[in-house]
């Protein structure tokens, strides 16, 4: 299989060129294909760990990188002028560079603020994930429990039914009573779930709002 | 002329930097032109990695004008829709060539910076020139009024949408939609409906985990509320009609949209060939759309349907993935398939289609690179919001 990913194997090792870097975005959204069945694979959650994590690492030397490059810049720019100063001249002002550049502490306060609103955008999405998925999962598991029990309830009402007849027993009857008892068992079991499930909503609801940040909205709408 | 191997080399050296890159690329923008911030949505990470796709691509085109123009031209007109106009161009033009400077240092010189600012004028130019041309014949974007919302299982929702001016698609097509309630982000939906008198488009929406659009369309958005939709995009899942052959249909989840659009489009031509639709799901629940798709079946005599459950603990008898139980029946060389669903299973169905012998050009899906833009050149399909 290959991956259908943004970050495909071919892309991660190509022998004799230097590597073009994965962004974190990139790495939180590698669409790592699953291993066919029988065959094994590292598990699951374990692997998203390690992406989130490797993510955050890889935002946290991209910021320690620029804060780098900032202070190098200041440094380069400081020696200048103090060799300017020193010289016998006097020290004449060089040329305006040709480009028009913001001041680099700017850039730097811009970038920071830019990467911690991308953060905190992921985590709080990667929170709505986590807990969308849970409670897909758990819906699933008591459909399964209730459809189990329902089968359970059905099989002892012919039971029950079968001992109690006698002689005026009929196939439609006891047909009857097992569809009888499947359906009150499993409905009450499916209300069980809904209420469940729209707590799980709402709570999602809620987070999915949080994410709706309007502060930069008041232009449109 | 534009010296292609110099621009190449350096933007080579810049890309080396990474995320760094475009993260200067904005900061400086938003510093020299505060108002083109209100143009992005708050997060800019799969922006960040957009934009240097979308340089890249240009760069490594930029000696080969007949793949880069056409690129340019798509990337002009679909702009509009983001409310970006003529003015900006400069804008970030100024923000490009001060990040290349910033990153290059000493390598920088005067003659390097004259070959990427002609560079940036033509490129900018035939954006907006394009985007001009296509002002003349379409808006920027549709404003589409939601009539009715439906939750059909416990995560997808059908909604219908009445575009306010005649909105021009072709079955197969996706259309890049924002909300009100996400300003700003554009995720890309197929129609479920070939075009209909009355205007509307119907639009499955599967609500992906931690997915912005997707949780704000099932979740938030309320009858009445305003949609925009961008200019139709797309030509991989698309039907010609002068050609013929029978259709083998696969989907998966609400990649059975576009693909219920594609019957519809056959019904409208006179229903001229047969179609089989293998509609995969994991649970009888999750075939959200079964009676439009049972009422199009008793309507459309040459319309076959195949619902296939693979892991269904309600129902007895044999379970399968859809493409298995299709291979089941016909050898299909002799069909066109079209196979639409999230990107594992489109992977996977295209691989087991080939494995069956069918040429791969008549194999029909799209392409799942969600950081590239714009998606019409590498494909868009229906399902496919990250988390």
């Amino acid at each position: 299989m290959t991956p259908q990913s943004s970050a495909s194997s071919g892309e991660l090792a190509q022998p004799g060129r230097r590597l073009s870097p994965l962004s974190p975005d990139q790495i939180r959204n590698v669409n790592l294909p699953r291993t066919t069945l029988g065959r094994r694979g590292y598990s699951e959650p374990e692997v998203d760990l390690l992406l989130r994590r490797l993510a955050t690492e890889v935002e946290g030397w991209i910021a320690e990188n620029t804060g780098l490059r900032v202070e190098n810049e200041r440094l380069k720019t400081a020696w200048r002028d103090w060799h300017r100063r020193n010289q016998p001249d006097g020290g004449q002002l060089e040329p305006l560079p040709a480009q028009r550049q913001p001041n680099p502490d700017a850039v730097l306060l811009m970038s920071r603020a830019q990467q911690e609103a991308d953060s905190l955008v992921a985590q709080a999405q990667d929170y709505a994930r986590r807990v969308t998925e849970h409670a897909r999962s758990q819906y699933e598991d008591v459909l399964r429990s209730a459809q189990h029990q329902a089968r359970e309830e059905a099989e002892s009402a012919v039971r029950d039914y079968r001992a109690r007849a006698g002689t005026a027993y009929t196939a439609e009857i006891e047909e009857l009573e097992r569809r009888l008892a499947w359906a009150r068992t499993f409905l009450g079991a499916i209300q069980g779930v809904e209420v469940q499930l729209k707590a799980a909503r709402e709570a999602l609801t809620l987070e999915v709002e949080k994410l709706g940040i309007t502060a930069l909205d008041s232009s449109r709408r | 002329m534009i010296d292609a191997a110099r621009l190449k080399e350096s933007w080579n050296a810049v890309a080396q930097h990474g995320d760094q890159v475009p993260l200067h690329f904005y900061a400086t923008l938003f510093l020299m032109y505060p108002e083109t911030r209100q143009l992005f949505p708050v997060s800019l990470a799969a922006q960040r990695d957009r934009l240097v796709g979308a340089l890249g691509q240009i760069v490594s085109d930029v000696d080969n004008l007949d793949a880069l123009v056409p690129f340019l031209q798509h990337l002009g007109r679909d702009h509009r829709k983001f409310q970006v106009v003529t003015d900006h161009y400069p804008a970030v033009g100024a923000a490009l060539l001060a990040t290349l400077a910033h990153f290059l240092g000493p390598r920088w010189t005067d003659e390097l910076a004259r070959s990427w600012a002609e560079a940036y004028d033509v490129i900018a130019s035939v954006m907006t020139g394009a985007a001009e041309d296509a002002s003349r014949t379409e808006p920027p974007w549709w404003d589409a009024e939601v009539v009715s919302r439906e939750l059909r299982t416990f995560d997808v929702a059908v909604l219908t949408i009445r575009p306010s001016h005649h909105y021009p698609y072709r079955p197969g097509q996706s259309v890049a939609v924002e909300t009100p309630v996400r300003p700003r982000l554009w995720r890309y939906y197929s129609p479920a409906n070939s075009p209909r008198v009355d205007n509307t488009l119907e639009l499955h929406v599967r609500q992906v985990p931690g997915g912005l659009v997707s949780s704000a369309l099932v979740q938030l958005v309320q009858v009445g509320d305003v949609l925009r939709l961008g200019a139709p995009v797309g030509a991989r899942l698309t039907l010609d009609a002068s050609q013929g052959r029978d259709l083998l249909l696969i989907a998966g989840g609400t990649g059975l949209a576009p693909l219920r659009a594609l019957i519809e489009q056959v019904a409208a031509e006179g229903g001229r060939r047969r179609a089989v639709l293998v509609l995969g799901a994991r649970t009888a629940r999750e075939l959200y759309d079964m009676r439009a798709v049972l009422e199009l079946r008793d309507r459309l005599p040459w319309l076959t349907v195949l619902p296939v459950l693979s892991d269904d603990p309600l129902r007895g008898g044999p379970q399968a993935i859809a493409v298995d139980a299709a291979r089941r029946f016909e050898p299909w060389h002799e069909y066109e398939v079209y196979a639409c669903g999230s990107a594992e299973m489109v992977h996977g169905t295209v691989k087991s289609v080939v494995d069956a012998g069918v040429a791969p050009d008549r194999i029909h899906y799209e392409e799942f690179q969600s950081h590239q833009y714009p998606p019409a050149v590498i494909g868009a399909a229906n399902v496919r919001e990250h988390a």
